[in-house]
């Protein structure tokens, strides 16, 4: 038999746990998104300044190859914020991505090029970003031309470990609160259970013995001391002389029919 | 009987009790998270703002570093406030930029800049330590300060000061705060529905049959036992009652036999007579089976419907907020239709097939039964939003919202023809309120949670959490709604006449086309379609933010059915309250046409959510009323599929006539059309009503003369 205050003890958990991890959960989406806007926010501004000292240039009519100094610029860019891998300019050549300039020397593979222009196509704004490979995160910022044309663009890469390295201590510290207050569920259910329900539990074992004590010796005693209330003790009384009665009647029946037999 | 009464309130108490000190609990952990969260988000935003102003100053400082290096005076450089404005123009959080030498004395500033900060600088160049690298931000009147050292020759020459608005970056915060709120809120909702029903099922139905079972007992009925659902103390005390009643049965039949056989051989007369006498005292005063005791036969339990019913309508609120923005990101100028019409098609389409699907569910439901038919369009709804996972174009979009809708209209129409099919007349307000609140917590639920998670986790996977969500319906479906016997509705459907035929009852016409069809009609209008559009394309709200404005109409209404049904019950003249109610929506969304801002949804969407809930449940509840005076030859089924037929129409045919009007006009004028309507509609239901009532009052003055 399950006891009553520990199956209620179970119940009130679960549904404490539930509603406690569903909360976790849905914050946890929360302060990834807030974290990664900002983070992205901050690097918008540098590939924006970019754009800036690029396009005046663009818009002069000089090429984006012949812009000797744009080298310059992205690897003073890199160094100002330690967190970006790399910075990459580009231009579009009939749907290819050809990387002009760039502070690294690994070529680009071509699902990331794909990846690139399908970002910079789709996206109604200047900016752009996409995940690539497990550790990688991108912001690109599209250049255009004189008349307002896309020719290129720029993108940077920084490692999302370094700002995932932060967002998992502040995570890590949200799940052991968590877990924290799966402990506190444990004990404050374990404590309903037993507060609330073992009274109930215990009134209705001591119903279930006084019955079972009846119908095995008809001249058993009520016991009531285990059932705590007054008006329910009224109560299981009258179902328990009800019970008495009709055993005793049939009782009755039974000691009439043998003395004729 | 007190056994009754004193027993359930006993257990009833120890119930109410045990739920509200679990919810509290809840709240109570929940809060300490809540906290927790604020704290670190706060943190992080401020940190993350910071860095990003830094990344601004750092670009102006590297154009003054270069322009030291020329050897131009650091106080003497030309246009610097017009260089420092226009990088004012691409940090909309900034409210100043400055420029002090190494001793705080202000050369350059932005146009915007209040004098009286101007001393906060001295005391800060006071205060910085020389080799200090990244320099610590700080609050200045109404601004964050972001200081960056401005060096030449690894020498400071001066300092720039970004001047971050504390609004702006409160605003942030109390946006997060919200979200926050709204996961709270939804957490303990969720919780509270999952609570109640696993209490219900493993305590509150058990100790009910208990209750019954003992109360036969005390008044000596042996003729049924109790069904036994649990195997704790409940169940072990049941089982053992139903043990008692057996061996009395058993024994008073045999010994009735045992006397049957010593009458027939025993000379005796007069202790013959003794047993005749004990006998028939037993007889007078027990109730016995005739043969063995038979089990308490399983009564539908209506409450069930709950879970199961929250479950499908969350899957489909979860994406309503959403639809609208997700569908406008297909849009191309070459289109034929408005940007308008694009967000609300997948909704339109979706009403539409639902609409087709209503009424099936019925057809469906007479012949294999209501869990069949749950299931088979819970698997449907299931498998469009499968559709939609998987494919990431408008024509899958499109394609996974019709299949969707068939499945949902099903499942949908299938819950509310299982709560008319099992529930009596008195009960129909209750059993319409559970659908309700099933309705109106998944709107809290849903509507915010949709915002939340595409921002969160894209719109795939919250297709994909939809399709997830139909998954534990139809678990729930196939293990909580039954088909009864001497219930079933093959029985009804010979019945039944065609609903149509009704409408020669005025009044019940009246009611109905007048009354019923309009605010339905409206209802998915202004939720599935208006509400999220105009809150999202027309005033600027992210989906985040319109679904928190739609779970207004989940709390209302989650709040007040209950309080409602009371109210509606006793009523002397509840058709009054219909009219009145159709007034009260055509009011709010007049309010929303005309104050045009967020506030104004707001307010008249919690008008609206009052009007509606009262208008739905009066409805329901004076149906078979509005009929029975002048036919009660109809059964209910008659004048409910009656209502359900013009209501499915009305919440199919809402969002395809907005789409259409929406086409045509702007949105406050598609509102106001629509409050038009439904004055219109309902001042001839209240004429009807006026002149209804003025016939009446002349035939029961007629009648004593």
């Amino acid at each position: 038999m399950i006891k009553m205050n520990n199956k209620v003890s179970v119940l009130i958990f679960v549904i404490l746990v539930l509603s406690l991890f569903l909360q976790t959960v849905l914050m946890h989406f929360r302060y990834h998104i807030t974290r990664s806007d900002l983070v992205n926010a901050r690097f918008n501004v540098i590939a924006n300044d970019l754009k800036g000292s690029i396009e005046k240039s663009l818009k002069l009519g000089i090429n984006l190859a012949h812009l000797k100094n744009t080298q310059r610029l992205i690897e003073q860019a890199k160094k100002q914020e330690p967190m970006i891998n790399s910075i990459t300019v580009f231009v579009l050549d009939q749907n290819n991505v050809n990387d002009v300039f760039k502070t690294s020397t690994v070529k680009s593979p071509t699902d990331l090029q794909k990846k690139i222009i399908s970002s910079l196509q789709s996206s109604k704004k200047d900016y752009w970003t996409f995940d690539y490979g497990t550790d990688s995160e991108y912001i690109g910022i599209t250049l255009k031309d004189a008349i307002g044309l896309p020719i290129g663009g720029i993108y940077m890469d920084y490692s999302s470990s370094i700002v995932n390295n932060e967002e998992k201590i502040e995570i890590s510290n949200l799940y052991l609160r968590l877990t924290i207050m799966i402990l506190i569920a444990f004990f404050l259910s374990f404590i309903m259970g037993n507060k609330l329900i073992k009274p109930l539990s215990t009134c209705l074992d001591a119903m279930n013995k006084n019955v079972q004590n009846l119908l095995s010796d008809k001249n058993h005693e009520v016991d009531l001391s285990q059932i705590s209330q007054a008006e329910l003790r009224k109560d299981f009384l009258n179902m328990y002389s009800s019970i008495k009665q009709s055993l005793e009647s049939l009782d009755y029946l039974q000691k009439w029919i043998n003395e004729i037999q | 009987m007190t056994v009754d009464s004193n027993l359930r309130k006993y257990f009833e108490h120890i119930i109410v009790k045990t739920i509200i000190i679990t919810m509290l609990s809840s709240l109570f952990m929940a809060l300490i998270l809540f906290n927790f969260h604020t704290n670190v988000q706060e943190k992080t935003l401020q940190f993350e703002m910071d860095n990003r102003s830094r990344a601004v100053g750092i670009s102006i400082i590297n154009v003054f570093e270069h322009a030291l290096k020329l050897g131009i005076p650091f106080n003497e450089m030309v246009n610097v406030p017009e260089f420092l404005n226009n990088n004012m123009k691409n940090a909309n959080e900034l409210g100043y930029i400055t420029i002090t030498d190494a001793n705080g004395e202000l050369i350059y500033h932005t146009n915007n800049f209040k004098n009286s900060i101007r001393g906060s600088f001295k005391r800060f160049s006071l205060s910085v330590a020389s080799d200090e690298e990244t320099l610590p931000a700080y609050n200045i009147s109404n601004f964050h300060n972001v200081p960056l050292r401005i060096k030449t020759n690894n020498e400071t020459v001066g300092y720039l000061h970004l001047g971050v608005s504390q609004s702006i970056t409160s605003a942030h915060i109390n946006d997060v705060y919200y979200d926050i709120m709204t996961i709270l809120f939804v957490s303990l909702i969720v919780g509270f529905e999952f609570l109640i029903f696993l209490f219900r099922n493993s305590v509150t139905i058990p100790i009910t049959n208990l209750v019954n079972l003992m109360k036969r007992i005390t008044i000596f009925d042996y003729t049924t036992t109790a069904i036994i659902i649990t195997r704790d103390a409940i169940g072990e005390l049941i089982k053992c009652l139903n043990e008692f009643i057996e061996y009395i049965t058993a024994t008073a039949k045999r010994l009735r036999n045992e006397a049957k056989t010593i009458e027939k051989n025993y000379p005796d007369k007069d202790r013959l007579l003794m047993i005749n006498e004990t006998i028939h005292e037993i007889k007078e005063k027990y109730t016995f089976a005739k043969n063995t005791p038979v089990r308490e036969p399983v009564r539908p339990i209506i409450e069930n419907l709950r879970l199961p019913a929250f479950l499908i309508i969350l899957a489909e609120t979860v994406l309503v907020t959403i639809l609208p923005s997700f569908a406008a990101q297909f849009y191309e100028p070459s289109f034929i239709v408005s940007k308008y019409f694009l967000s609300g098609t997948p909704i339109i389409i979706f009403m539409i097939f639902a609409g087709f699907s209503i009424p099936l569910s019925s057809f469906i439901s007479y012949r294999i039964g209501f869990q069949k038919t749950f299931i088979l369009g819970t698997c449907i709804s299931m498998l469009g939003y499968l559709m939609n996972f998987l494919m990431d174009d408008l024509s899958g979009l499109l394609g996974g919202r019709a299949i969707a809708a068939f499945g949902y209209g099903i499942s949908y129409a299938c819950c509310q023809n299982y709560l008319a099919a099992y529930s009596e007349k008195d009960q129909r307000i209750r059993a319409y309120a559970i659908f309700a609140t099933a309705l109106a917590a998944a709107y809290i639920c849903g509507a915010p949670i949709g915002g939340i998670l595409v921002d969160n986790i894209g719109y795939r996977y919250t297709f994909g959490l939809a399709a997830i969500i139909s998954a534990i319906a139809l678990i729930m479906g196939y293990r909580y709604i039954f088909d009864f016997e001497g219930y079933t509705l093959h029985k009804k459907r010979q019945t039944q006449k065609n609903p149509l035929s009704l409408l020669r009852l005025k009044p019940l016409a009246f009611a109905v086309i007048a009354s019923g069809f309009p605010a339905r009609l409206i209802f998915t209008s202004l939720i599935c379609l208006l509400y999220p559009i105009y809150l999202t394309t027309y005033l600027g709200n992210t989906p985040s933010n319109t679904g928190r404005i739609v779970m207004i109409f989940g709390i209302i209404s989650f709040l007040i059915s209950p309080l409602s049904v009371r109210f509606i019950t006793k009523i002397p003249n509840p058709r009054a309250l219909l009219i009145l109610s159709s007034f009260i929506i055509a009011g709010a969304i007049l309010l929303d046409a005309t104050f045009k801002s967020t506030i104004g949804a707001i307010v008249g969407l919690i008008i609206y959510a009052i009007g509606s809930v009262f208008h739905t449940l009066t409805m329901m509840g004076t149906l078979e009323s509005i009929a029975q005076k002048e036919f009660a030859n109809y059964s209910k089924s008659s004048i409910l599929s009656f209502y359900f037929v013009f209501e499915r129409i009305g919440m199919a045919a809402g969002p395809t006539i907005t789409g259409a009007l929406l086409s045509t006009f702007n949105l406050p004028d598609t509102l106001k059309i629509l409050a038009y309507f439904i004055i219109i509609l309902n001042s001839i239901y209240l004429a009807y009503f006026i002149y209804e009532n003025i016939v009446n009052s002349n035939e029961v003055t007629k009648v004593p003369a």
